[in-house]
């Protein structure tokens, strides 16, 4: 049940949950990364609530955030990536792999421009970068991706 | 790339977990953690008040200084120069965030606003401290002391070109160096600065950074990745001349970032970072020397998750470091964040601009004494 404190966080979350935990499963390649990226970043949206303008875009950046930094640990403490980092029916396998040989950043600016069709201003936004700069990662990004699904297709 | 869209989203097939009773049920914080956050919160509050304590002393104590410049001159202002830098601000429902190009005098707090320009790019002043360089709708322009309408020098026309970062002047005046991806190529760019040539590609397949020139003009430093390999993340010292890379400076357990300031001895280079792997903990300005050695962090703020320093520009006079810290978001223009002066021989580090919004990329007037 909402207390009128948590109204607007739990709205946010109901509107934009799934989508951001979708988002998360395709930059971590990890569900149980999103997870924890989606629970703890609306959880500290709860906590702060009354600083927050937009709970829609401050959860969004610190979900990214907190994803990449759990990669982050994961590479300092054990330095692999999941065995299986998707599950089969979740996208193609090409897809997957291209995807994970992304840089961080390249990869964010896939995800909120291809997946979540943001424009590259709330992109940037979100990233906590310029515009000018998204547009770099979705340049290389599209060129480093191009080339890769081209040799997953053999071409 | 309508295909990797409809791609992507295919994921939209899988259902996601419901997660809001564990949200709820991480309320309230576990101490451990939020405790620690409301600590350093506290701490950071202190500090700011003892910092605000300490500037208003010493701005009254500089009021009673009989060696005060009087109103109305420029000695202090011209020890440093203006800086130059883009100011983004809320807009008005329904239309874009506005970026203006604005100069500051430091000293006096006095700010002129004077065109438009592309938020998050660099505005640097001409060695001669004549001219503004900067980028304008993709294109590279240059507009002068006096005057009101830039001069195009490298347009940033779609067919060829897919985009033009922040410019850096050659310390003799004549060349402006800069990321781009033009025709086909990407990399470090040369272009004459008034425009009379065409631009020559002196570095290919260089990441995106903003390059400095050593003061010497034999050497451009710009942090990035190589095009082939993104995760290689380091600062290229570039042959202006030739564009051979020169040495390659790979900080321990860093991934520079977007900015790069030589030191006007030529000794030393300031730059942002993050940690290896995007670790935003470690974000801040460090400094190196140009050997490479002497890796040191010079300024970083941790009060909040999402602030973080960037963009550093070494002070003509060597003595001080502005740079961007941006915090967390608020308006409708998505983020906050001002200009800051480190002051290199405290530690010290004072806000020089602030207001709702996005105060970035400064750089340095280099002041002729001489001049009128």
């Amino acid at each position: 049940m909402s207390s009128p404190s948590t109204g607007r966080v739990e709205h946010a979350y109901r509107e934009q949950g799934g989508k951001l935990w979708r988002a998360l499963v395709l930059y971590s390649g990890d569900r149980d990364v999103a997870s924890e990226a989606v629970a703890e970043a609306f959880a500290q949206a709860l906590d702060g609530e009354t600083r927050i303008v937009s709970v829609e875009r401050w959860v969004w950046r610190t979900a990214f955030l907190l994803a990449r930094r759990r990669l982050s640990d994961r590479r300092t403490t054990d330095n692999r990536i999941p065995e299986q980092p998707y599950r089969d029916s979740e996208v193609s396998l090409e897809l997957k792999m291209a995807l994970l040989r992304l840089s961080p950043s390249q990869r964010a600016a896939v995800v909120l421009f291809y997946f979540a069709d943001l424009p590259t201003t709330e992109v940037a936004r979100r990233m906590g970068t310029s515009r000018a700069a998204v547009g770099v990662h979705l340049h290389r990004a599209r060129k480093r991706m191009r080339a890769l699904l081209e040799e997953e297709d053999g071409g | 790339m309508d295909r990797l869209r409809e791609r992507l989203h295919e994921i939209d097939a899988t259902p996601a977990p419901d997660l809001w009773e564990d949200i709820v049920g991480r309320q309230p914080s576990p101490p451990s953690r939020r405790g620690s956050r409301y600590l350093a919160l506290a701490v950071g509050l202190m500090g700011a008040f003892v910092v605000a304590a300490s500037l208003w002393a010493l701005r009254t104590m500089l009021e009673s200084d009989a060696t005060r410049p009087t109103p109305g001159t420029t000695q202090l202002v011209r020890a440093n120069g203006l800086l130059a830098l883009a100011r983004g601000r809320p807009a008005p429902e329904g239309e874009a965030p506005r970026t203006s190009l604005v100069t500051v005098d430091p000293a006096r707090g006095d700010l002129r606003t004077l065109t438009s320009m592309d938020s998050r790019t660099t505005p640097t002043w001409s060695p001669d401290g004549d001219k503004l360089a900067y980028i304008s709708n993709g294109d590279l322009v240059v507009l002068s002391v006096g005057e009101s309408d830039p001069a195009v020098v490298a347009p940033c026309d779609p067919s060829g070109c897919e985009g033009q970062g922040s410019p850096a002047w050659s310390p003799d005046g004549s060349s402006l160096a800069l990321w781009a991806d033009r025709e086909g190529r990407e990399g470090l760019w040369l272009v004459a600065a008034d425009g009379s040539g065409p631009m020559t590609l002196l570095a290919p397949n260089l990441s995106f950074g903003t390059p400095s020139w050593a003061p010497d003009g034999r050497t451009i430093a710009i942090s990035g990745t190589p095009s082939a390999n993104p995760d290689d993340h380091a600062i290229f010292l570039v042959d202006s001349g030739t564009g051979a890379i020169l040495k390659t400076i790979r900080p321990d357990d860093l991934e520079p970032w977007f900015g790069v300031s030589w030191s006007p001895d030529g000794r030393s280079l300031a730059f942002d970072a993050v940690g290896t792997g995007g670790d935003l903990s470690r974000a801040g300005i460090y400094i190196v020397d140009s050997s490479g050695d002497g890796l040191r962090l010079a300024t970083a703020c941790h009060a909040f998750e999402l602030c973080m320093d960037s963009k550093p520009a070494w002070s003509p006079d060597g003595e001080q470091i502005a740079f961007t810290r941006t915090g967390q978001e608020r308006g409708s223009d998505g983020m906050l964040g001002d200009i800051y002066f480190l002051l290199l021989d405290t530690g010290e580090v004072r806000p020089v601009t602030s207001g709702e919004g996005l105060d970035c990329c400064a750089s340095w007037q280099a002041v002729d004494m001489g001049k009128a």
